[in-house]
């Protein structure tokens, strides 16, 4: 029951990892081409922080990685999964929503010297 | 024998709260396009993009939530304290979302107001919105 456990564990969060950072990757780009003005710059931004996001959220992953108590029943399975996974998922939506803030931060700071560029 | 009480209140709780979620979900963010639109004065591209960013934190945090609130500590003896456990959880979890709504929705009208008064300048005619 340990095992499998483990096994789901890092199934369900290494699936919602990866898919969120594809959803991030497509829809962040609009944000950073804002912010940059130039397609290539943007592509090669966007693809560094893809990897970056992907080192950081699949290190977060392992790291957190173990099982509290002896999983003997199925309903221990669920409890041990439910909290594990659920603490990786609001530690993905906390970091999103903070990732979001800085964009936003960013690109404030950018038209306060350009004023051309505000939107 | 608890055990197998225990795990039906599982088996109820987890389809119930993700239904929930995925429902307000899909209401808010289908709704939230026209807010979206507005607050980036009709750039259809970026806006859609903030709504999916907006949806998928939403919910990643609400799941999150739900997950993390699902273990039982009290034992379970009998099938009613079943439902007493799961109408308690469920319905914190639902005033939770209620909640998050409509802060969502605060967050929205407040978005639009601010992008109404930075418009004095020429604002682009809206684009087509898209699907």
């Amino acid at each position: 029951m340990d095992a499998l456990a483990l096994c789901l564990y890092l199934l369900i969060t290494g699936y919602i990892t990866i898919y969120v950072g594809k959803v991030l990757f497509e829809n962040g780009r609009h944000f950073l081409l804002q912010t940059f003005q130039e397609v290539a710059l943007t592509d090669s931004v966007n693809r560094i922080l893809l990897t970056g996001y992907y080192l950081i959220n699949l290190g977060y992953v392992s790291i957190m990685l173990t099982v509290r108590a002896p999983v003997v029943t199925v309903s221990d399975l669920f409890a041990s999964l439910g909290t594990s996974v659920g603490r990786i998922l609001l530690t993905l939506g906390i970091m999103h929503f903070l990732n979001i803030a800085a964009c936003v931060t960013w690109s404030k700071l950018n038209s306060k010297y350009k004023p051309e560029n505000k939107f | 024998m608890e055990t197998s009480y225990v795990l039906i209140s599982y088996v109820i709780y987890l389809p119930l709260t993700i239904l929930l979620t995925w429902y307000v979900a899909h209401t808010l963010f289908k709704n939230g396009r026209i807010f979206m639109i507005d607050i980036f004065h009709g750039k259809t591209e970026i806006a859609m993009s903030t709504n999916k960013l907006f949806e998928v934190g939403f919910y990643l945090l609400n799941v999150g939530f739900a997950l993390r609130i699902l273990e039982t500590y009290t034992e379970i003896t009998s099938f009613r304290h079943v439902i007493e456990v799961l109408s308690s959880k469920v319905g914190g979890f639902s005033i939770y979302l209620g909640v998050l709504l409509f802060l969502n929705v605060f967050l929205f009208l407040k978005g639009r107001k601010a992008a109404r008064l930075n418009a004095k300048a020429p604002v682009p005619p809206p684009g087509p919105i898209a699907g």
